[in-house]
C-alpha cells in the first residue's frame, strides 16, 4: 500500500513539474511566476541594500584601523560620501550621454542581483516582459559595454547571462584592424577569439568588438590578452578578457527588439 | 509548527545567499538555500516533500540562471530520490547519516541541473 501511494505521489509531482515546464506561457503558471517575483523582487533589493551598507561600514572601519580619529574621521567620512555622489553623477551623465548619443530604444534598468552559478556568472534585472523585455534582448553598461545577453525574460525580472560564459558565441570585430572573428565565451569573464588568420598583426592589448544588427556602432567586449601562433595551423590562437563589470553594476541598459 | 520553521529558515538562507552572492569569497561555498531545503527533505515525508519541491523550486528558478521549470523538475525528482536513498543510511538520528545524505542530495543537485536545464530548454525551443 505505501509503495502505490509513494507511486502516486510521484506521479502527481511529473505532472505538475511537467506542466509547469510546458505551458510556462500559460495564463496560470505566468501568475504564479509573477507573484513569486513581486515577493522576491523587494528581497532582492533589501539585500543588495544591505550589502551597500555593509560596504559602507567596512569602509569607515578602514579608515578607523588606518588611524584616522575625531574631526580627520568626520573629514574623511565625508570626502567619502562626496566621492560616491560623484561617481553615481558621473555615472548617470555616462548613461544619459549614451541613450542620447545611440538614439535606440534603450531601457535602463536597475540591477537586482549579480551571481554565479557553476562557473556561469548572470545577473538579475528588475524588468521583465512585462516591460518588453525579451529573450536574446542586448545588455550594456552606461559605457557601452557589452555585459551579455537576456537568457530568460519572466514578468517581472530577467536573467542575463554574462557574454564570457561557456556556450556564448559572438560575431566580433577586432580592432583597430577590423579582423572578422568569432569570440567564444570559456567561463571565468575570458574568451577565444577564433578564426582569425596566421597573418592578420593582432596585437595583445586590441580591442574586441560586438556589432549589434541596426546599430551603426560596435560596442567593446573585451581585450586581446594573449597572441600565440598556432604552429602548421590556418588560425591564430587568441584569448581576450571581458571589460565590463557585471558584479559593480547597479543600473544597466537594454537594448529593446522594435 | 514544522512548516512556519521550514519557511522561516527556507527565508533566512535564501536572505544569506542573496547576501552572498557575488563575494569573491563565497564564491565556492554551496548554496546555503539547498542545503536546509535538503535537511528537510529528510525531516519530511514523500508527499510534503514533494509539495516543499515544488515551491522551493519555483523560488530557485527565478533565482538561477536555468529556465524556469528545471529546479522544480529536479528538486521533484531528488524528493522521489530521497525515499531511495533512506534505504541506503537508516533513518537513524545520525548525524553522520544526515550530513552524507545532505552532501549526496547537493552532489545530485550540481550533477544534474545541467542536463535537466538542457532538457527544458529544448522543450522551450520546440514550442517556441
Amino acid at each position: 500500500m505505501p509503495r502505490k501511494k509513494n507511486l502516486a505521489y510521484a506521479l502527481v509531482a511529473i505532472v505538475l513539474s511537467g506542466s509547469l515546464v510546458f505551458l510556462q506561457h500559460s495564463g496560470p503558471v505566468f501568475a504564479i511566476r509573477s507573484r513569486v517575483e513581486a515577493v522576491f523582487i523587494p528581497m532582492f533589493q533589501f539585500a543588495g541594500s544591505v550589502k551597500r551598507t555593509v560596504a559602507s561600514v567596512a569602509d569607515n572601519a578602514a579608515n578607523r584601523e588606518s588611524g584616522l580619529t575625531g574631526e580627520y574621521q568626520e573629514v574623511a567620512s565625508a570626502r567619502h560620501t562626496i566621492d560616491s555622489l560623484k561617481q553615481e553623477n558621473d555615472r548617470l551623465r555616462a548613461m544619459l550621454a549614451f541613450k542620447e548619443k545611440y538614439k535606440l530604444n534603450l531601457k535602463g534598468v536597475s540591477v537586482l542581483l549579480y551571481g554565479h552559478e557553476l562557473g556561469q556568472e548572470y545577473v538579475i534585472i528588475d524588468q521583465g516582459s512585462l516591460a518588453g523585455i525579451r529573450k536574446n534582448d542586448v545588455v550594456l553598461d552606461a559605457r557601452g559595454m557589452f555585459i551579455g545577453m537576456v537568457r530568460e525574460a519572466g514578468p517581472r525580472e530577467s536573467k542575463v547571462g554574462v557574454a564570457s560564459n561557456a556556450d556564448e558565441v559572438q560575431e566580433a570585430y577586432i580592432r583597430p584592424l577590423g579582423v572578422k572573428a568569432i569570440a567564444k565565451g570559456i567561463g571565468s569573464r575570458t574568451f577565444t577569439v577564433d578564426l582569425v588568420s596566421q597573418d592578420s598583426p593582432v596585437r595583445q592589448g586590441d580591442f574586441v568588438t560586438v556589432r549589434i544588427p541596426g546599430v551603426p556602432d560596435d560596442f567593446l567586449l573585451g581585450e586581446v590578452a594573449r597572441v600565440s601562433s598556432n604552429n602548421g595551423g590556418a588560425f591564430k590562437e587568441i584569448q581576450a578578457v571581458l571589460l565590463a563589470h557585471p558584479e559593480s553594476e547597479t543600473e544597466v541598459f537594454v537594448l529593446m527588439k522594435l | 509548527m514544522t512548516f512556519i520553521y521550514l519557511i522561516v529558515s527556507f527565508v533566512a538562507a535564501l536572505c544569506a545567499d542573496m547576501l552572498a552572492s557575488g563575494s569573491r569569497i563565497t564564491a565556492a561555498a554551496p548554496a546555503f538555500t539547498l542545503i536546509v531545503l535538503f535537511y528537510w527533505f529528510l525531516r519530511l515525508s514523500l508527499g510534503e516533500r514533494l509539495w516543499i519541491a515544488f515551491g522551493a523550486g519555483v523560488v530557485l528558478d527565478s533565482l538561477f540562471l536555468h529556465p524556469f521549470g528545471s529546479a522544480v523538475l529536479l528538486l521533484a525528482l531528488l524528493a522521489c530520490g530521497t525515499e531511495w536513498l533512506t534505504r541506503f543510511f537508516t533513518k537513524s538520528e545520525s548525524v553522520f547519516a544526515n550530513v552524507m545524505m545532505i552532501f549526496l542530495l547537493l552532489c545530485a543537485f550540481w550533477f544534474l541541473i545541467g542536463p535537466i536545464a538542457g532538457v527544458t530548454e529544448w522543450i522551450y525551443a520546440y514550442r517556441g
